[in-house]
């Protein structure tokens, strides 16, 4: 009976690690690569006049590996009446990020936001990071079709290493067209 | 799990308990054992480095709600004996640990740690071995189960901090909701009680900490109870035995954050305290004349909600940007 139960258990654990390698080699395998794990959780609600675009360029993006990283795609997560017009990577030196703009990039000039290197985010190589400089990922979201725009996070597709790594940011975005401000309470008002 | 053995030079022994859930351990009785278990053990390489096969399925038994589950590291070579409390979210990827314990046994003390010359002397006999994830036979550290002696009165730790320096109709608000994860320190008697390490324990209530205006600095606070424990030849410790309740707001000094990014007028930026500060010497123990560590974070039901006014504002980390582990966030 032992031997039965261990050659029961043998079989399913060989089942497991092929089905395992199986999705490994289907699916990137999410927020365990060189880029982190998606950064500071939270979101962002935004009074945003009709037509109007906003450069998100909080997302960082720093290479812990040994190789480069090189982004593929970037996408966003359930959005709902909102588009991803363009997405850039803008190397950053000093001690101040991208930011967030309402409108198109580039942002007025700020120390250490090396925009003049900027670049389109797909096919951009990330090497390894060193001290604190890194990049931030500044994605144009245009908000359309609706009162009220949302997306749950922003997906980075990349490889490093010859892996395919899937960076998903924790970080919500509600726009609310032609408001002037959000209410206090927007986690709850709009739980997404 | 990956990580680096501090203060052992050489080869050491290492054991990872597990701790069992708050539900379980919040109404324990004086006298009450906690029963851990332990889920792996190994050896580490001679620069201290280490690394430990953990299953999540092995440990979900263990998980408090959002997959946080309560460890405990034990070290030993065979002449000193060290101990290190944390915490792993199993529903995330789990970072490397890096065992930050006091030496508390050292040869010159106590020639020799009895917990380790028990382990040895099991070993010896051929019992009490726990297998690494090579397959190696690995000495099992002789603690005992943690055995509750006394519960301390509450006393409050502060759990939050919102600030903002600048004055323009910006608000703050930090919600502490039910559910949330505040890690706490814990101590193992040596000479003297020190921190080694920490335990998380969930809060089992809502506090609707009230919004607040401008050019101010707030300090959240909710109050824990601790609890004396005896492991037996590994000595007493002291940590965290339940979550009281209550919230406190208490004005406080703006802290230097330098990392910024700016956000425009009409937005209302949230942080989740995940990645928030350790808030340091946050929480006394006064009957043993010891401060420990207090640090909110770990879940996503606990945030902190700045509102922009109708201006353009930095929000800034203290120890990194608000994209990436920034800490203590603060509004310029």
């Amino acid at each position: 009976m032992r031997i039965r139960i261990a050659v029961l258990a043998a079989a399913v654990l060989v089942a497991a690690l092929v089905t395992f390698r199986l999705v490994s080699r289907l699916d990137p395998a999410v927020n365990t690569g060189p880029l982190g794990n998606g950064g500071t959780a939270g979101g962002i609600c935004s009074a945003i006049a009709p037509g109007q675009v906003d450069s998100w360029g909080i997302t960082y993006l720093g290479n812990t590996g040994s190789s480069d990283v090189v982004i593929e795609k970037i996408a966003l997560v359930k959005p709902r009446n909102l588009r991803l017009v363009a997405s850039y990577v803008v190397p950053i030196t000093g001690f101040r990020e991208y930011g967030d703009n309402f409108g198109y990039p580039p942002a007025p000039y700020q120390p250490g936001v090396d925009w003049p290197r900027h670049t389109l985010a797909a096919g951009t190589h990330l090497p390894p990071a060193h001290g604190q400089d890194h990049a931030d990922l500044v994605t144009v979201l245009k908000p359309s079709g609706g009162p009220v725009a949302e997306a749950q996070a922003i997906d980075v597709f990349y490889q490093a290493g010859g892996i395919n790594y899937e960076m998903q940011t924790h970080y919500r975005f509600v726009f609310l067209v032609g408001q002037k401000s959000c209410p206090g309470n927007w986690p709850s008002k709009y739980p997404g | 799990m990956t990580g680096h053995v501090l203060h052992h030079a050489t080869r050491v022994v290492i054991n990872i308990v597990a701790l069992p859930p708050n539900a379980q351990t919040d109404h324990m009785k004086v006298g009450q054992r906690m029963i851990d278990t332990t889920v792996a053990a190994g050896v580490s390489s001679a620069d201290g480095s280490y690394s430990l096969r953990l299953s999540r399925a092995k440990l979900r038994p263990y998980a408090n709600p959002g997959g946080i589950v309560n460890m405990q590291a034990f070290a030993a070579d065979g002449h000193s004996f060290s101990a290190y409390g944390f915490s792993v979210n199993i529903d995330r990827p789990v970072p490397a640990v890096t065992i930050r314990a006091t030496r508390l046994w050292p040869a010159a003390s106590r020639q020799g740690f009895p917990a380790v010359r028990s382990f040895l002397a099991r070993s010896a006999a051929g019992s009490a071995l726990a297998r690494s994830a090579a397959g190696a036979a690995v000495p099992l550290i002789g603690c005992s189960t943690p055995q509750l002696i006394t519960i301390y009165s509450q006393q409050w730790a502060k759990v939050g901090q919102t600030s903002i320096n600048i004055t323009g109709g910006e608000t703050q608000q930090f919600t502490y909701v039910k559910g949330q994860s505040s890690s706490l320190g814990i101590a193992y008697a040596s000479n003297d009680y020190s921190e080694s390490g920490t335990e998380s324990k969930s809060t089992n209530q809502t506090i609707p900490f009230d919004q607040y205006g401008d050019n101010a600095t707030y300090n959240y606070d909710s109050e824990f109870r601790y609890g004396l424990y005896d492991t037996g030849e590994c000595g007493d410790m002291t940590g965290p035995y339940d979550y009281w309740g209550g919230g406190k707001v208490v004005s406080a000094k703006t802290i230097s954050a330098t990392y910024c990014a700016s956000y425009p007028g009409g937005t209302s930026p949230v942080f989740n305290t995940t990645t928030a500060a350790s808030f340091g010497l946050g929480i006394p123990v006064p009957a043993l004349g010891v401060t420990l560590s207090a640090q909110t974070g770990w879940d996503s039901s606990g945030f902190i909600t700045y509102g922009m006014g109708p201006n353009k504002h930095n929000v800034c980390g203290h120890s990194g940007p608000p994209g990436d582990n920034p800490g203590w966030l603060v509004m310029n």
